[in-house]
Parts: structure tokens; sequence; C-alpha cells
């Protein structure tokens, strides 16, 4: 686990101890990270900084519960991801949760990739550009749903580890695996229906 | 080929094996069988193939290429409301489209000033109009014309009895003053007296 730096740690105390300035270093430190994370669920700016704000706030008013021995970015994306969801559910954009999602459903053998006969997936050609790949990777996570986009956007996007995300989404390191298959199946599927030019005799 | 092991079993595996979170017991268990089973090497080629579509999104993040700017001032308001107390349960209170960033209420200052603007307008209207109907008068007799007109007929009355002249029922003079002071006809009368 990513442990709070002694720097989180301090500021930590000294936001507590009702630093103002202290608690904008936090902000300053974890911003931009912020920011990206939550545009994963809106690419509307304004709500961006409504979730981000809130989320910030939230953890002002939590820090007092902020277990000192684990990551402070952790416990943050914690705060951040379910206040974005909080959000989507006022605004009725529901996110598909496991039990109203057939497929999740499904025991992993009948998922598609989980054979190893399925269609294989390249790699991205070297003549696209970094910033075309990130469009279209960006634009199938957001084709995927909410459950499977969480967890692929935690492990690839934010690099956190399975405990990482266990603690996260406050579920198994088992149910991380299990998710992580799907959504990572799921990602492929819809790689290859929404750009079916990348498929199979397209690898560079 | 581990036929104690078959790929239903190894595929689900494969994913958290290229990420290096397996534990050390079933990395034994799926390392054998990805060395015999060429299907299940295809499965982690495609795993690894997977990464490389993420890679660019981190990279063009971190680069600022598709990265959300953070609006000036963010950390300091949001440190500031946090220590005046704000909790960031907006949500509880079920509005997001009405109360939120500073950057959104600096967005609603112009149309709350207009706002503002036109029910003051709107106000002052109403002021000046009560104003003027509380100083309409309220009878045919108009106060001021009534002091104004007195004087002059009695100054008219007291010129004639100088003169030895007998009152006229209505003086020229009194008239025109009468006249002038509008097209109130009952007004007309007061200077006969």
């Amino acid at each position: 686990m990513e442990l709070a730096t002694k720097d989180d740690l301090r500021l930590v105390r000294e936001s507590l101890a009702g630093n103002q300035l202290s608690f904008q270093l936090l902000v300053e430190r974890y911003e931009t990270r912020m920011f990206a994370l939550v545009r994963h669920y809106t690419r509307n700016p304004v709500e961006i900084e409504d979730i981000v704000q809130d989320t910030f706030l939230k953890a002002f008013t939590r820090l007092p519960t902020f277990q000192e021995h684990s990551s402070f970015y952790t416990w943050l994306c914690r705060i951040a991801i379910n206040t974005a969801l909080d959000f989507q559910k006022r605004l009725g954009r529901n996110p598909v949760r496991a039990v109203e999602d057939p497929e999740l459903a499904l025991s992993p053998d009948r998922i598609e990739g989980s054979q190893p006969t399925s269609g294989r997936i390249p790699a991205p050609d070297a003549r696209l550009e970094r910033d075309e790949v990130a469009r279209i990777t960006q634009g199938v996570l957001g084709e995927l749903p909410e459950i499977f986009r969480t967890v692929l956007v935690l492990r690839e996007f934010e690099e956190l580890s399975y405990q990482d995300i266990a603690d996260v989404l406050g579920i198994s390191i088992g149910t991380v695996e299990s998710r992580l298959f799907r959504a990572r199946a799921r990602f492929k599927e819809r790689l290859m229906a929404l750009h079916p030019e990348f498929g199979e005799g397209w690898t560079s | 080929m581990n036929m104690e092991f078959s790929c239903q079993e190894a595929v689900p595996m494969i994913g958290a094996y290229l990420d290096g979170e397996l534990s050390p017991a079933r990395a034994a268990l799926l390392r054998p069988h990805l060395l015999e089973c060429s299907a299940c090497r295809n499965v982690a080629a495609d795993g690894r193939s997977l990464q490389r579509w993420f890679a660019p999104l981190r990279e063009s993040v971190e680069s600022g290429a598709l990265a959300v700017a953070v609006p000036a001032g963010f950390s300091a308001r949001v440190a500031r409301r946090a220590l005046a107390g704000d909790r960031g349960e907006r949500g509880h209170r079920g509005d997001w489209t009405e109360r939120g960033a500073s950057a959104r209420e600096e967005g609603r200052l112009l149309p709350f000033v207009l706002r503002l603007t036109a029910v003051a307008a709107a106000a002052a209207l109403l002021l000046a109009f009560g104003v003027q109907l509380a100083s309409r008068p309220q009878s045919a007799h108009l106060a001021a014309d009534d002091r104004a007109a007195l004087p002059l007929v009695q100054i008219q009355s007291e010129l004639d009895r100088l003169n030895g002249v007998a009152p006229t029922p209505a003086a020229p003079a009194t008239e025109e003053s009468a006249e002038a002071l509008g097209p109130r006809g009952k007004k007309r009368s007061h200077p006969a007296r």
C-alpha cells in the first residue's frame, strides 16, 4: 500500500489543528490528479469542479477519521469516486451496478474473452499518435458500465495495487481480480466494436 | 499439457499474473500451464497489448494534453470554504444545479446584478407612483391655489375700494391668474367672492 508521505501527514495534522494554509497545500498537491480521476465520470468542467471541490470539503470534514498508516491519496480516491457516483445518481444517470448488468452475473468462463481462442487484441499501431491512442482508450472507457470503468481506471490509470483498489471500493481482493478480468474483456470487446479497423490482421 | 489445471481456470488469473498481483502459490500453478498452452499464452499477449492502450492515456493526462485545467485559485477557495465549515454535502440537500463552485457563482454574478437592478427599478417606480398618489389632491379645492388666490382677491378689493370702484363680480386679472393655475373648472368661481 502506498503510504501517506511524511509531508501528507504533517499537512493533515496541521489542517486538523485549523491551519487553512496547510489544507490548501494538501488540496494543491492532489487537485490535478483528482480532476483527472473525476473526468472519467463526467466531461462537464463545471460538474468536475463541483465534484472535486466536494471531495476535498468532505475530506476535510472526515480528516479526524483518516488512519495515518494508510495512503492519503487512496483515501481521497474513495471519497472522490463515491462523490462522483452520488452526483450521477442525483442527475438520474444511475451507474450500472453488478446486479443490474446481466453480463456481470455470468460466470467468468461464459464471458467473451475468457476463452483462450477468442479474437486477439493488437497493441496500438506505432503510426498512431500518443494522444490519438489516449482519446480512443478514453472513448472506449466512457462506453463501459461504471463498475468496469472504475476498476480499470483505478488499476490502469491510477496504477493502484489490488489491495488499494479493494480498499477504495470496499470489496475483497478476489472480487477486484474477477472484476478486472471482466472489465478487460469488456474493454477489448468495445474496442473491437468501436474500432474494427484495429482487429486481427492489423497488428503492428 | 497440465491436465490438472484447465484453461478455464487459467484465463481469469492471467490479468493478475501480468499485474504482478498473483500470490506465489497461484503463480506456481499458472506458469507451467502457460509454458504448455499456446492459447493461454495468446491471452497473456492480449493482456500486454491491452496495457499498451492505457499507457498513452496516462501519459497524455500527465503531459497536460488531455488534462482538465484546475481553475486558478481553486485550492485557496476550497481551503477557505473548508475552514468556514462547508461540509461539501450539497448532494444531501439534493441541489447540484443551483449551488456549487465559485466559478459558477462568479458566472451567475452578472445575471444576479441585473435581476437586482430590475427589482430596484421596479421598487423605485412603485415608490414614485405611490408618492404621486399620496400628493394628489383629494378634493376639487387646491390648497396652494386658494392661498395664492386669496391675497389677490383681497388686493383687488382693496384697490377697488381705494379707487372708489364698485367691486366687480369677476376681475379679469383674477380670472387670468386663476386660469394660469390650470384647467380646473371649479377654480374659476373662487375669485368671484
